[in-house]
Protein backbone atom coordinates (compact mmCIF):
# COMPACT_ATOMS: atom_id res chain seq x y z
CA UNK A 1 0.00 0.00 0.00
CA UNK A 2 2.56 2.25 1.07
CA UNK A 3 4.88 1.66 -1.84
CA UNK A 4 2.55 1.64 -4.81
CA UNK A 5 2.07 5.62 -3.81
CA UNK A 6 3.98 7.49 -5.62
CA UNK A 7 5.13 10.91 -3.37
CA UNK A 8 3.96 14.19 -5.10
CA UNK A 9 3.64 17.88 -3.54
CA UNK A 10 0.21 17.07 -1.79
CA UNK A 11 1.09 13.57 -0.43
CA UNK A 12 0.91 13.69 3.18
CA UNK A 13 4.33 12.14 5.21
CA UNK A 14 5.05 11.21 8.85
CA UNK A 15 7.62 9.38 10.16
CA UNK A 16 7.62 5.84 11.01
CA UNK A 17 7.59 4.75 14.78
CA UNK A 18 10.29 1.91 13.88
CA UNK A 19 13.66 3.57 13.50
CA UNK A 20 15.46 4.73 16.61
CA UNK A 21 16.68 8.33 16.15
CA UNK A 22 18.93 10.41 18.36
CA UNK A 23 20.59 13.37 17.56
CA UNK A 24 24.35 14.29 17.74
CA UNK A 25 25.68 17.70 17.42
CA UNK A 26 23.11 19.16 14.70
CA UNK A 27 22.91 15.28 12.97
CA UNK A 28 20.39 12.54 13.26
CA UNK A 29 21.44 9.20 13.39
CA UNK A 30 18.99 5.98 13.24
CA UNK A 31 18.78 2.65 13.33
CA UNK A 32 16.22 0.41 12.10
CA UNK A 33 16.19 -3.14 13.60
CA UNK A 34 14.03 -4.08 10.99
CA UNK A 35 15.90 -3.02 8.38
CA UNK A 36 19.20 -4.18 10.26
CA UNK A 37 20.89 -0.52 9.13
CA UNK A 38 22.01 2.19 10.06
CA UNK A 39 21.58 5.74 8.88
CA UNK A 40 23.39 8.97 9.40
CA UNK A 41 21.42 12.18 8.32
CA UNK A 42 23.04 15.71 7.68
CA UNK A 43 21.96 19.03 8.71
CA UNK A 44 19.29 19.32 6.27
CA UNK A 45 18.16 15.79 5.87
CA UNK A 46 18.14 16.09 9.97
CA UNK A 47 15.78 19.20 10.31
CA UNK A 48 12.99 17.19 7.25
CA UNK A 49 13.28 13.83 9.69
CA UNK A 50 12.12 16.78 12.76
CA UNK A 51 9.59 18.56 10.88
CA UNK A 52 7.78 14.56 10.31
CA UNK A 53 7.61 14.51 13.86
CA UNK A 54 4.02 15.56 12.88
CA UNK A 55 2.57 14.47 9.64
CA UNK A 56 2.80 17.40 6.89
CA UNK A 57 2.57 17.57 2.71
CA UNK A 58 5.49 17.47 0.81
CA UNK A 59 4.70 21.49 -0.41
CA UNK A 60 4.51 22.12 3.31
CA UNK A 61 8.04 20.62 4.27
CA UNK A 62 9.06 22.64 1.13
CA UNK A 63 7.90 25.92 2.33
CA UNK A 64 8.94 25.40 5.52
CA UNK A 65 12.40 24.18 4.42
CA UNK A 66 12.69 27.23 2.07
CA UNK A 67 12.54 29.79 4.61
CA UNK A 68 14.91 28.59 7.01
CA UNK A 69 17.99 27.65 4.73
CA UNK A 70 17.69 29.88 1.76
CA UNK A 71 17.25 27.39 -1.03
CA UNK A 72 15.34 28.23 -4.23
CA UNK A 73 12.08 26.50 -4.16
CA UNK A 74 12.60 24.35 -7.79
CA UNK A 75 15.89 22.55 -6.28
CA UNK A 76 14.04 22.42 -3.08
CA UNK A 77 11.32 20.56 -4.31
CA UNK A 78 13.90 18.18 -6.32
CA UNK A 79 16.04 17.30 -3.58
CA UNK A 80 13.09 16.99 -0.93
CA UNK A 81 11.38 14.58 -3.49
CA UNK A 82 14.25 12.09 -3.89
CA UNK A 83 15.06 12.27 -0.11
CA UNK A 84 12.07 11.48 1.01
CA UNK A 85 11.52 8.42 -1.94
CA UNK A 86 14.62 7.12 -0.19
CA UNK A 87 13.18 7.86 3.59
CA UNK A 88 10.20 5.58 2.04
CA UNK A 89 11.93 2.86 0.50
CA UNK A 90 14.11 2.21 3.75
CA UNK A 91 10.77 2.68 5.11
CA UNK A 92 11.93 5.30 7.63
CA UNK A 93 8.83 7.78 7.13
CA UNK A 94 5.48 6.51 5.65
CA UNK A 95 2.48 8.21 3.90
CA UNK A 96 -0.67 9.19 5.80
CA UNK A 97 -3.66 9.36 3.34
CA UNK A 98 -5.52 12.23 5.66
CA UNK A 99 -3.70 15.34 5.94
CA UNK A 100 -2.69 16.38 9.46
CA UNK A 101 -5.98 17.22 10.90
CA UNK A 102 -6.45 14.60 13.41
CA UNK A 103 -6.87 14.82 16.99
CA UNK A 104 -3.75 15.22 19.21
CA UNK A 105 -1.50 17.14 16.28
CA UNK A 106 -0.89 20.34 17.59
CA UNK A 107 -1.54 23.28 15.71
CA UNK A 108 1.51 24.81 14.36
CA UNK A 109 3.96 23.61 17.41
CA UNK B 1 18.05 -10.45 58.01
CA UNK B 2 20.71 -8.21 56.80
CA UNK B 3 22.83 -9.75 54.01
CA UNK B 4 25.69 -12.03 54.30
CA UNK B 5 27.84 -9.92 51.65
CA UNK B 6 28.56 -7.16 50.23
CA UNK B 7 30.68 -6.27 47.22
CA UNK B 8 32.02 -4.10 44.37
CA UNK B 9 31.13 -5.24 41.24
CA UNK B 10 30.90 -3.32 38.19
CA UNK B 11 31.12 0.14 39.84
CA UNK B 12 27.70 -0.82 41.86
CA UNK B 13 27.33 -1.18 45.75
CA UNK B 14 26.00 -4.94 45.61
CA UNK B 15 24.40 -6.70 49.18
CA UNK B 16 23.34 -10.11 48.53
CA UNK B 17 22.46 -13.33 50.33
CA UNK B 18 24.61 -15.14 47.93
CA UNK B 19 27.91 -15.63 47.72
CA UNK B 20 29.57 -13.80 44.19
CA UNK B 21 32.55 -14.82 42.57
CA UNK B 22 35.97 -12.94 42.12
CA UNK B 23 34.91 -10.28 44.69
CA UNK B 24 36.32 -9.09 47.75
CA UNK B 25 33.76 -9.54 50.34
CA UNK B 26 33.65 -5.83 52.38
CA UNK B 27 31.41 -4.39 54.93
CA UNK B 28 29.01 -2.29 52.62
CA UNK B 29 25.98 -1.11 54.78
CA UNK B 30 22.65 -2.60 53.24
CA UNK B 31 21.56 1.16 53.02
CA UNK B 32 23.93 1.71 50.86
CA UNK B 33 23.61 -0.54 48.46
CA UNK B 34 22.80 0.31 44.61
CA UNK B 35 21.33 -3.25 44.55
CA UNK B 36 19.99 -5.63 46.70
CA UNK B 37 20.39 -9.75 46.01
CA UNK B 38 18.30 -11.42 48.40
CA UNK B 39 15.75 -15.18 48.47
CA UNK B 40 12.69 -15.22 47.60
CA UNK B 41 9.72 -16.41 45.34
CA UNK B 42 9.73 -15.31 41.28
CA UNK B 43 6.45 -16.58 40.10
CA UNK B 44 8.29 -18.23 36.74
CA UNK B 45 5.65 -20.96 35.97
CA UNK B 46 4.59 -19.26 32.68
CA UNK B 47 8.25 -19.49 31.67
CA UNK B 48 9.23 -22.74 32.96
CA UNK B 49 6.46 -24.12 30.95
CA UNK B 50 8.21 -23.53 27.46
CA UNK B 51 10.42 -26.14 28.21
CA UNK B 52 13.52 -24.02 26.86
CA UNK B 53 16.34 -24.30 29.30
CA UNK B 54 16.72 -20.80 29.23
CA UNK B 55 13.60 -18.42 29.39
CA UNK B 56 12.65 -14.83 29.82
CA UNK B 57 10.26 -12.28 29.89
CA UNK B 58 9.95 -8.80 30.89
CA UNK B 59 6.98 -6.49 32.28
CA UNK B 60 7.07 -3.16 33.55
CA UNK B 61 10.36 -2.08 35.09
CA UNK B 62 11.21 -6.11 35.62
CA UNK B 63 12.97 -9.05 34.17
CA UNK B 64 12.26 -12.31 34.94
CA UNK B 65 14.46 -15.03 34.09
CA UNK B 66 14.28 -18.76 34.44
CA UNK B 67 17.01 -21.40 33.77
CA UNK B 68 15.77 -24.80 33.90
CA UNK B 69 17.22 -26.85 37.05
CA UNK B 70 18.65 -23.77 38.73
CA UNK B 71 16.57 -21.25 39.69
CA UNK B 72 14.30 -18.61 38.46
CA UNK B 73 15.15 -14.95 39.09
CA UNK B 74 13.85 -11.55 38.91
CA UNK B 75 15.83 -8.08 38.44
CA UNK B 76 13.71 -5.06 39.46
CA UNK B 77 14.75 -1.13 38.22
CA UNK B 78 18.15 -1.56 38.38
CA UNK B 79 17.82 -2.09 42.21
CA UNK B 80 16.45 -5.66 43.53
CA UNK B 81 17.50 -9.37 42.33
CA UNK B 82 15.08 -12.06 43.54
CA UNK B 83 16.52 -15.59 43.49
CA UNK B 84 14.33 -18.41 43.85
CA UNK B 85 16.58 -21.74 43.54
CA UNK B 86 14.83 -25.33 42.38
CA UNK B 87 16.04 -27.85 44.99
CA UNK B 88 19.65 -28.94 45.25
CA UNK B 89 20.96 -25.83 43.28
CA UNK B 90 24.44 -24.67 43.95
CA UNK B 91 25.11 -20.98 45.11
CA UNK B 92 27.75 -21.38 42.76
CA UNK B 93 25.67 -21.77 39.67
CA UNK B 94 23.18 -19.14 41.11
CA UNK B 95 26.10 -16.74 41.26
CA UNK B 96 27.33 -17.56 37.86
CA UNK B 97 23.61 -16.60 36.37
CA UNK B 98 23.40 -13.32 39.00
CA UNK B 99 26.97 -12.20 37.88
CA UNK B 100 25.98 -12.92 33.97
CA UNK B 101 22.38 -12.48 32.76
CA UNK B 102 20.89 -10.97 35.57
CA UNK B 103 22.82 -8.19 35.99
CA UNK B 104 22.66 -8.05 32.07
CA UNK B 105 19.27 -6.67 33.11
CA UNK B 106 20.14 -4.74 35.78
CA UNK B 107 22.92 -2.68 33.82
CA UNK B 108 20.37 -1.68 31.12
CA UNK B 109 17.77 -0.51 33.89
CA UNK B 110 20.08 1.51 35.41
CA UNK B 111 21.10 3.24 31.82
CA UNK B 112 24.95 1.69 32.51
CA UNK B 113 26.31 0.43 28.54
CA UNK B 114 27.53 -3.41 29.18
CA UNK B 115 29.29 -4.85 26.31
CA UNK B 116 30.30 -8.10 25.63
CA UNK B 117 33.90 -7.34 25.95
CA UNK B 118 37.41 -7.57 27.94
CA UNK B 119 39.15 -4.84 29.20
CA UNK B 120 42.62 -3.87 30.15
CA UNK B 121 43.88 -0.83 31.61
CA UNK B 122 46.95 1.16 29.34
CA UNK B 123 47.83 3.80 30.74
CA UNK B 124 45.70 6.16 32.60
CA UNK B 125 42.95 4.55 30.18
CA UNK B 126 41.96 1.44 29.60
CA UNK B 127 41.26 -0.65 25.83
CA UNK B 128 38.33 -3.50 25.13
CA UNK B 129 38.39 -6.69 23.10
CA UNK B 130 35.06 -7.63 21.54
CA UNK B 131 34.48 -10.74 19.20
CA UNK B 132 32.26 -12.89 18.56
CA UNK B 133 31.51 -15.67 21.07
CA UNK B 134 35.08 -18.03 21.07
CA UNK B 135 36.94 -15.49 19.20
CA UNK B 136 39.50 -14.77 21.77
CA UNK B 137 38.84 -11.94 23.94
CA UNK B 138 39.46 -13.65 27.45
CA UNK B 139 42.87 -15.18 25.61
CA UNK B 140 44.10 -11.55 24.29
CA UNK B 141 43.07 -10.74 27.68
CA UNK B 142 44.97 -13.35 29.52
CA UNK B 143 48.45 -12.72 27.45
CA UNK B 144 48.19 -9.54 28.02
CA UNK B 145 48.01 -9.22 31.87
CA UNK B 146 51.08 -11.68 31.71
CA UNK B 147 52.95 -8.89 30.07
CA UNK B 148 51.90 -6.29 32.85
CA UNK B 149 48.78 -4.90 31.38
CA UNK B 150 46.29 -4.57 34.10
CA UNK B 151 42.70 -6.40 33.66
CA UNK B 152 39.71 -4.34 33.93
CA UNK B 153 37.20 -6.38 33.56
CA UNK B 154 37.09 -9.91 31.45
CA UNK B 155 34.29 -10.69 29.45
CA UNK B 156 31.79 -8.37 29.74
CA UNK B 157 32.64 -4.63 30.36
CA UNK B 158 30.65 -1.84 32.16
CA UNK B 159 30.48 1.16 31.07
CA UNK B 160 28.74 4.93 32.48
CA UNK B 161 28.56 7.19 29.63
CA UNK B 162 29.20 10.61 30.96
CA UNK B 163 29.74 14.07 29.93
CA UNK B 164 33.34 12.98 29.68
CA UNK B 165 33.28 10.39 27.78
CA UNK B 166 33.04 6.32 28.46
CA UNK B 167 34.40 4.43 31.00
CA UNK B 168 34.86 0.95 32.48
CA UNK B 169 34.65 -0.28 35.70
CA UNK B 170 36.45 -3.08 37.44
CA UNK B 171 35.31 -6.09 37.11
CA UNK B 172 36.01 -9.30 39.44
CA UNK B 173 39.54 -10.15 39.16
CA UNK B 174 39.41 -13.69 37.10
CA UNK B 175 40.03 -14.68 33.46
CA UNK B 176 37.74 -17.07 32.36
CA UNK B 177 39.81 -19.07 29.84
CA UNK B 178 39.28 -22.74 27.97
CA UNK B 179 41.87 -25.15 28.98
CA UNK B 180 43.96 -24.60 25.89
CA UNK B 181 44.60 -20.80 27.03
CA UNK B 182 45.33 -21.86 30.36
CA UNK B 183 48.13 -24.82 29.51
CA UNK B 184 49.88 -21.88 26.82
CA UNK B 185 49.60 -19.54 29.74
CA UNK B 186 51.33 -22.71 31.70
CA UNK B 187 48.69 -23.23 34.37
CA UNK B 188 46.75 -26.01 35.09
CA UNK B 189 42.97 -26.31 35.38
CA UNK B 190 42.98 -28.86 38.15
CA UNK B 191 44.32 -25.78 40.61
CA UNK B 192 41.59 -23.77 39.50
CA UNK B 193 38.11 -22.84 40.12
CA UNK B 194 35.34 -24.08 37.30
CA UNK B 195 33.62 -21.15 35.71
CA UNK B 196 30.27 -23.03 35.74
CA UNK B 197 27.90 -24.18 34.00
CA UNK B 198 28.35 -27.25 31.45
CA UNK B 199 31.17 -25.86 29.56
CA UNK B 200 35.44 -26.43 30.29
CA UNK B 201 35.96 -22.84 31.23
CA UNK B 202 37.98 -22.34 34.17
CA UNK B 203 38.38 -19.06 36.52
CA UNK B 204 42.11 -17.58 36.68
CA UNK B 205 42.59 -15.14 39.01
CA UNK B 206 44.70 -12.37 38.19
CA UNK B 207 45.50 -9.76 41.00
CA UNK B 208 43.57 -7.17 41.94
CA UNK B 209 43.01 -3.98 40.85
CA UNK B 210 44.68 -0.88 42.58
CA UNK B 211 42.06 0.17 44.14
CA UNK B 212 40.80 3.67 42.46
CA UNK B 213 37.72 6.02 42.45
CA UNK B 214 35.89 5.26 39.54
CA UNK B 215 36.03 3.59 35.98
CA UNK B 216 38.89 3.76 33.75
CA UNK B 217 38.21 6.02 30.72
CA UNK B 218 37.64 3.82 27.52
CA UNK B 219 40.20 4.60 24.48
CA UNK B 220 39.98 1.75 21.93
CA UNK B 221 37.18 -0.92 21.08
CA UNK B 222 38.81 -3.50 19.41
CA UNK B 223 36.89 -5.88 17.32
CA UNK B 224 38.85 -9.56 17.23
CA UNK B 225 38.42 -11.47 14.02
CA UNK B 226 39.02 -14.46 11.81
CA UNK B 227 41.75 -13.02 9.01
CA UNK B 228 44.54 -14.25 7.07
CA UNK B 229 48.10 -13.33 6.80
CA UNK B 230 49.52 -10.98 9.59
CA UNK B 231 47.45 -9.46 12.21
CA UNK B 232 46.72 -5.87 11.55
CA UNK B 233 44.69 -3.08 12.40
CA UNK B 234 41.78 -1.65 10.24
CA UNK B 235 39.84 1.80 12.05
CA UNK B 236 36.10 1.22 11.93
CA UNK B 237 34.48 4.88 11.63
CA UNK B 238 31.01 6.85 11.15
CA UNK B 239 28.09 4.75 11.45
CA UNK B 240 29.96 1.18 11.21
CA UNK B 241 31.49 2.14 14.26
CA UNK B 242 28.25 2.65 16.32
CA UNK B 243 26.80 -0.81 14.66
CA UNK B 244 29.70 -2.38 16.47
CA UNK B 245 28.96 -1.18 19.58
CA UNK B 246 25.37 -2.22 19.21
CA UNK B 247 26.07 -5.35 17.94
CA UNK B 248 28.49 -6.08 21.37
CA UNK B 249 26.11 -4.68 23.85
CA UNK B 250 25.74 -7.32 26.38
CA UNK B 251 22.14 -8.75 27.06
CA UNK B 252 20.73 -6.91 23.88
CA UNK B 253 17.31 -8.86 23.87
CA UNK B 254 15.67 -6.91 27.27
CA UNK B 255 16.85 -3.90 25.71
CA UNK B 256 13.69 -3.12 23.53
CA UNK B 257 11.53 -5.30 25.60
CA UNK B 258 12.16 -2.87 28.87
CA UNK B 259 11.66 0.05 26.18
CA UNK B 260 15.07 1.45 26.52
CA UNK B 261 16.25 1.19 22.40
CA UNK B 262 15.93 4.60 22.09
CA UNK B 263 18.33 5.14 25.40
CA UNK B 264 20.86 2.12 24.91
CA UNK B 265 20.93 3.60 21.22
CA UNK B 266 21.83 7.35 22.31
CA UNK B 267 24.77 5.31 24.58
CA UNK B 268 26.09 4.07 21.55
CA UNK B 269 26.32 7.06 19.32
CA UNK B 270 27.95 8.91 22.41
CA UNK B 271 30.49 6.43 23.01
CA UNK B 272 31.04 5.69 19.49
CA UNK B 273 31.60 9.57 18.69
CA UNK B 274 34.26 9.37 21.99
CA UNK B 275 36.75 5.98 21.36
CA UNK B 276 38.33 4.37 18.46
CA UNK B 277 36.91 1.47 17.42
CA UNK B 278 39.47 -1.13 15.33
CA UNK B 279 38.90 -4.22 13.63
CA UNK B 280 41.94 -6.56 14.53
CA UNK B 281 42.01 -9.26 11.82
CA UNK B 282 44.40 -12.43 12.75
CA UNK B 283 45.20 -15.96 12.21
CA UNK B 284 43.10 -18.36 14.55
CA UNK B 285 45.95 -20.01 17.37
CA UNK B 286 48.64 -19.25 19.89
CA UNK B 287 51.46 -19.34 17.44
CA UNK B 288 50.16 -15.25 16.05
CA UNK B 289 49.72 -14.25 19.58
CA UNK B 290 53.15 -12.96 19.94
CA UNK B 291 51.90 -10.79 16.68
CA UNK B 292 48.31 -9.52 17.92
CA UNK B 293 50.13 -8.56 21.02
CA UNK B 294 52.91 -6.52 18.83
CA UNK B 295 50.38 -5.21 16.69
CA UNK B 296 48.38 -3.53 19.80
CA UNK B 297 51.22 -2.09 21.80
CA UNK B 298 51.93 -0.80 18.92
CA UNK B 299 49.19 0.83 18.59
CA UNK B 300 49.04 2.07 22.20
CA UNK B 301 52.66 3.88 21.56
CA UNK B 302 51.33 5.33 18.68
CA UNK B 303 48.21 6.59 20.59
CA UNK B 304 48.79 7.39 24.25
CA UNK B 305 51.05 9.84 25.80
CA UNK B 306 53.71 7.59 27.29
CA UNK B 307 53.08 7.75 30.86
CA UNK B 308 55.61 8.34 33.71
Amino acid sequence: MIESKAIGPHTVIVQNTEPIAVSVDESIVMMSLKQGKYYGLDRVGSRIWALLEHPRSVAELCAQLCREFEIDEASCRADVHEFLTELANEKLIRVVDEPHSEAGAPAGA
Amino acid sequence: MSPRHAYRFCGLRVASDIALGGLEDGATEEAAADVTVRYGAVPSSDLLESGARVTWSTEGDTVKLAIRGVAAFSARAGREVVVDPVNGARERDLAVFVQGSVFGAIWHQRGMLALHASSVQVGDACVSFAGASGAGKSTVAAFLTRRGWPLVSDDVSVLSVRQDGPAVWHGPARLKLWEDGLSELGEHPDTLAHAGGRRRKFHLPVSPPVPTSGPVPLHALYLIEDGDGEPRLEPVTGLDAIAAIVRHTYCPEYVSALGLAERHFQLCVATAARIAVLRLPRPRGFAHMDRVLQVLEADWRERARPSG
